[in-house]
């Protein structure tokens, strides 16, 4: 691993994406950013990410679990954590996690929107670590 | 039978006659007389008595002859013959043909009354089972009209229908149910559920209602998938038939396919979800950002805070905007559209969009032009949500153009409709999402859409407003060269 490791921040909400980047660049982290799956992709390729922290409700609903079974469906990334966040919750009836949706759900961590800073730096951390 | 019986002598002794006239006259009897058989029939038909007294030896039409004319005509007209002894025997030919008794000549006023009585009293009798059998046969008529009337009803109703009974068999079955559940073995009644139902729901169901007993069995209601298709989905009510005893003795399943009914209640949960997820995005980003600031995270650097506050008020903004158009949307579902219907002349409606519209357009660079046609047709419409209408369409026109960029609005009379055109030159629509822009929350995301603030309902609202106008609502577009929304309005025809 790098020196500094290097986390790509997938999430269709371009204040959510500044946010998390601030939090996490305020911990010397290297950030870069993609606000679609295609972009996703695309950074993925060019430069691999050793963390990845995926919005799960992207534009098009389920971009975001297709791009997590993607990437646990493909050898050469499948190494990489995928720490989901997702912007719905329980209240809505329409929940998932990787207990519940198995195989189409493989994240290596899993939180809801919004996540505290420290709360977030302390589970990125983690999977880092882990890995 | 008439309260003042009616009796024919038939015989062609005028003395015969003239004799019962005169015994029966008394006896408060309508009595008609014939001297002759042909005479006496055409009576018997125009005048219908309760009884005739035939003389079996006549001239012309004999006595059997009548006799027999008369029971062809009606049975239930009583017959006495009159007879000497040289006919007796004839008489009683005459009596196993169908006459009701003989009076032998001479015969006394005595004699005449009591023959009559009970002749009388015969007639009462044929009369009394005639009415009878009409009204058992009207009766019956009625409870075969009545039954049939009941399978029509069965058959025709728009709900399945069966019914089982305590072996289990299936007794009944109209046509829907038939289709619902897929029941086509044309042998299928008499048959025990479990060999016909390939739903074990609904057989469960069933089942379980027939072994209820004792206690009070009570109406159930229970949603079933349909088994057959995916997403079909029945509610079946089911409810006992209790002996006189109070026991189960079958049961009766109304099956209503409320398919429809759940896609719309699907649909308005993920609505509710796709709002909650709405809302509480930019909530979230604006504590996200509170947090920054609070976590020290942006600590003196000034421009960097000031850039955060902007955009904090900007998801603010956006929320507001998202709960006006929701609950605009909410009054368009209840009806509380299109409510001040006037003839309105769209033209002045559009230039009104246009001034409104301009600090904003030179905001955005984008040059706003307005051309209308002359002698435009007007249209009927509520000129508030007209408004409302162009004024989103000519907003996202400018929105989503670049600097420098051109919106126009036209507007134009095409065959029975006025067409208003709001074209622009910005990055277009990718051809996989024109169908559904006008879905509520789709927002096109492109490199160029993301800072662009929007509710994703805005278009949802103009559709919906439109086709409340009886008009539709259209893009073209072409990536990076700019969309066309036009929307079409019937005229109003002042002829």
């Amino acid at each position: 691993m790098a020196q500094r490791p290097k986390i790509l921040i997938v999430d269709d909400d371009p204040d959510y994406v500044e946010i998390t980047k601030s939090i996490l660049e305020s911990k010397d982290y290297e950030v870069v950013t993609a606000h679609s799956k295609a972009e996703a992709e695309q950074r993925i390729a060019t430069s691999r990410p050793d963390l990845i922290i995926l919005d799960i409700i992207m534009d098009r609903m389920n971009d975001g679990f297709k791009l997590c079974y993607q990437l646990k469906h493909d050898p050469a990334l499948r190494s990489i954590p995928v720490f989901a966040i997702s912007s719905v919750n329980q209240v809505t009836g329409f929940t998932f996690s990787p207990e519940t949706d198995g195989e189409y759900f493989e994240a290596d961590d899993f939180a809801e929107k919004p996540i505290k800073a420290d709360e977030l730096l302390r589970r990125v951390e983690n999977l880092l670590r882990k890995n | 039978m008439r309260s003042t019986p009616r009796i024919l002598v038939v015989d062609d002794e005028e003395i015969i006659r003239l004799g019962c006239q005169r015994i029966l006259s008394d006896e408060y009897y309508e009595v008609l007389t014939a001297g002759d058989g042909c005479a006496g029939l055409a009576l018997v038909r125009e005048k219908s008595p309760d009884l005739v007294l035939v003389d079996l030896l006549m001239p012309e039409m004999g006595g059997m002859e009548l006799l027999e004319a008369i029971h062809q005509h009606d049975k239930k007209i009583v017959t006495i013959v009159i007879t000497g002894y040289a006919t007796i025997e004839s008489a009683v030919e005459a009596v196993k043909k169908g006459a009701f008794d003989y009076l032998p000549k001479p015969f006394g006023p005595e004699e005449l009354r009591a023959a009559i009585l009970r002749g009388l009293e015969r007639r009462r009798l044929l009369l009394e089972t005639e009415r009878l059998r009409k009204e058992r046969e009207r009766n019956l008529l009625e409870l075969a009209v009545e039954r049939s009337r009941t399978a029509t009803i069965i058959q025709s109703m728009g709900e399945g229908l069966l019914v089982v009974n305590q072996k289990r068999q299936l007794v009944l079955l109209n046509p829907v149910a038939q289709k619902m559940l897929r029941l086509h073995d044309a042998q299928a009644l008499g048959k025990p559920i479990e060999a016909l139902l390939q739903n074990k729901a609904l057989e469960e169901f069933m089942l379980g209602a027939l072994a209820q007993h004792g206690s009070h069995p009570v109406l159930a209601r229970k949603e079933i998938p349909s088994g057959h298709e995916p997403n079909t989905v029945l509610a079946a009510t089911l409810s006992p038939i209790l002996s006189d005893t109070n026991e189960v003795i079958g049961v009766v399943v109304v099956l209503r396919d409320i398919s429809e009914q759940k896609r719309i209640e699907k649909s308005k949960s993920d609505f509710v979800r796709m709002v909650a997820h709405e809302l509480k995005a930019p909530i979230g980003a604006i504590e996200g950002y509170l947090n920054l600031i609070l976590d020290g995270m942006v600590k003196g650097d000034q421009a960097r805070q000031r850039q955060i506050l902007e955009r904090c008020r900007d998801r603010a903004a956006a929320l507001l905007s998202l709960i006006r158009d929701l609950l605009d949307l909410s009054a368009i579902e209840a009806g509380k559209v299109a409510q001040e219907m006037a003839p309105v002349e769209v033209d002045k409606i559009l230039k009104e969009v246009v001034e409104l519209m301009g600090s904003e357009a030179r905001a955005q660079e984008v040059t706003l032009k307005l051309s209308t046609a002359e002698r435009l047709p007007k249209v009927v419409g509520d000129r508030e949500d007209l408004m409302r209408v162009f004024t989103n369409l000519v907003s996202n026109a400018i929105k989503y153009n670049r600097p420098g960029g051109e919106v126009t609005v036209s507007a134009s009379s095409q065959d029975s409709y006025l067409v208003v055109a709001v074209k622009d030159t910005g990055f277009g629509i990718p051809p996989e999402e024109q169908s559904r822009i006008f879905d509520e929350f789709y927002r096109v995301k492109t490199e160029h859409t993301r800072k662009i603030c929007g509710t994703g309902l805005g278009l949802a609202i103009a559709k919906r407003i439109v086709e409340c106008h009886r008009g539709y609502i259209e893009v073209e577009s072409e990536v990076d060269r700019g969309s066309t929304f036009a929307v079409h309005l019937p005229a109003y025809k002042t002829t």
